[in-house]
């Protein structure tokens, strides 16, 4: 058996982008019948190749569009890999983005077992760590109070709450890292710290390279889909910014 | 069965997405969960009154208002599974594309709360049913033993709803259009269902399934599943009779057989949902 949590192979994911005018059901009859190719495909991600070990805090940085968001989705098990391989070891709890699957006319400690379900908890797992998590997001006052009545910072920091109560083996932050104030801040990263010493992998996607550098014992650079470094942190940061730097002139030049 | 292994595995997500949808539906009403009996009341209501109207003379059969409710709810339980579940998967698509779930406990959390709304409807029924009964002295309705049966119909009208629901709802995230089509497939078929009237009206002789000698273009009616669930409804709920057990065994094969596709049909897809979306 391999010791990496995620390993992917050539991992590649793609769209297709339908014509505007050809409905889905046109297309697919169109393919069926005579084998037509109305479809153009996007690669959103293509031949990924990254190992992820156990105590890996990983950064992925890159532009918009990059595919951020994707590699997360296909590491999570959402996305089927259309080329390649992934191979993930262990419990992956993805936070795309906070406050999905909530129900805003439950209570805060309904939504603590719905969400939770969601991210593939046990039941007697949220039981126990209930009063965790309701000290953790400090909501004490309101957790019986439908989550219709809580602030949108409330809602994130219950959702983190949830995500990160019992230590997931994989953990994926997408740009969900900076919420809350600065004491829930320092609390979500002193516990992004405990999961790297327990030895699980933590995925972060962030814009912001401080926090990359200060959090990530590794660091992935995507650029439209494909891998463009990956490794020690400081290395890829240099050439991710050394890469804007290069852009930047050219961009002033355009918009001229 | 895979399925039913599949589910129990996540008994408490599925029970937390039950409670979630059954609070969002009542949420905000003044009325609440008394919505839940009002509802099937009210739908009656409207069809008896629009059947006293077109009737023109014919004879309705007895204690109709009863006879009416009892398919109405069962059928409305079908139909409204169908819709609902195939609702929550499309607007679900957040949801679908932020976690990696068992996407299959939507649609069948959809299900079994209708059913579960289904049976808080029955009891009204009931009620109906004895004031027809000991009050206005109609002979052919009584509450009896038959309810004890309620489960062996129960079963395969939920097999074949499962079945039909996992169907449509891949289709539908293929294709969206299927759920417009599909509300009017329902009301479609509501009234080719026999609900507002009774198989022994359309075809006098019609003994059960196998006692067809001659198959005329009236018999394409029990070719129906539906037909057959409701008939057997009524049998143990308000006649006190006993089911048509030649039906109730073709529902039971129908059931596997729709609940076998649809999984496997589900099964296979579920992976391009979250791109489709």
């Amino acid at each position: 058996m391999s010791d990496s949590l995620i390993k992917t192979n050539n991992l590649g994911i793609c769209f297709r982008i339908v014509d505007k005018f050809n409905n889905r059901l046109k297309n697919i009859l169109a393919r069926k019948l005579e084998g037509k190719k109305l479809q153009q495909k996007f690669w959103a991600l293509k031949n990924i190749n990254i190992q992820i070990e156990h105590g890996d805090v990983v950064g992925i940085i890159g532009r918009n569009g990059a595919g951020k968001t994707t590699l997360c989705s296909a590491i999570s098990g959402i996305y089927k890999p259309d080329e390649g391989k992934v191979k993930v070891n262990g419990h992956v709890v993805p936070i795309l983005s906070l406050g999905i699957g909530m129900n805003v006319f439950m209570t805060g400690r309904e939504n603590i077992h719905l969400c939770g379900s969601l991210m593939g908890f046990k039941r007697k797992d949220l039981i126990a760590k209930e009063q965790d998590i309701i000290d953790f997001a400090d909501i004490e006052m309101f957790i019986d109070q439908p989550v219709k009545s809580y602030s949108s910072g409330m809602i994130s920091r219950l959702a983190f709450a949830v995500a990160t109560c019992s230590e997931p083996d994989i953990l994926i932050l997408d740009e969900v890292f900076s919420v809350g104030d600065v004491s829930f801040q320092r609390k979500s990263q002193e516990r992004v710290k405990a999961m790297r010493q327990h030895a699980k992998a933590v995925l972060l996607v962030s814009h912001s390279l401080d926090t990359v550098k200060d959090f990530c014992s590794k660091c992935l650079w995507l650029d439209k889909g494909e891998q463009k470094a990956y490794g020690p942190v400081d290395e890829v940061i240099r050439l991710y910014e050394a890469d804007l730097e290069k852009q930047k002139p050219l961009k002033v030049m355009t918009t001229n | 069965m895979n399925i039913a292994r599949e589910l129990y595995q996540h008994r408490d997500l599925m029970r937390l997405l039950m409670q979630s949808s059954l609070l969002k539906s009542t949420s905000g009403t003044k009325l609440g969960a008394l919505w839940w009996v009002i509802d099937p009341l009210l739908m009656t209501l409207v069809y008896v009154v629009l059947v006293q109207f077109i009737r023109g003379g014919g004879k309705l059969l007895p204690a109709y208002p009863v006879f009416v409710m009892c398919g109405l709810v069962a059928w409305k339980c079908t139909a409204t599974c169908l819709s609902a579940s195939i609702t929550k998967m499309i607007t679900s698509d957040r949801l679908i594309k932020s976690y990696s779930f068992p996407i299959i406990s939507l649609p069948i959390s959809a299900v079994l709360v209708n059913f579960y709304l289904f049976f808080i409807a029955i009891i009204p029924l009931f009620g109906f049913t004895l004031v027809y009964h000991y009050v206005l002295n109609v002979e052919e309705v009584n509450l009896g033993w038959t309810i004890v049966l309620l489960p062996i119909v129960i079963l395969p009208h939920l097999m074949i709803t499962i079945g039909l629901t996992l169907m449509f709802c891949t289709l539908a995230v293929f294709v969206q259009d299927v759920a417009n089509m599909t509300t009017h497939i329902m009301r479609i078929g509501w009234y080719f269902s026999a609900g507002l009237y009774s198989i022994s009206q359309v075809m006098p002789d019609y003994k059960g399934l196998w006692a067809i000698e001659e198959f005329t273009w009236k018999h394409i009616l029990i070719l129906n599943p539906m037909v057959h669930v409701l008939e057997a409804y009524r049998s143990v709920l308000i006649y006190v009779r006993m089911p048509d057990f030649s039906a109730l065994a073709v529902l039971y094969v129908l059931g596997f057989i729709f609940i076998a596709l649809g999984y496997r049909v589900f099964n296979h897809y579920q992976i391009h949902f979250a791109k489709v979306l």
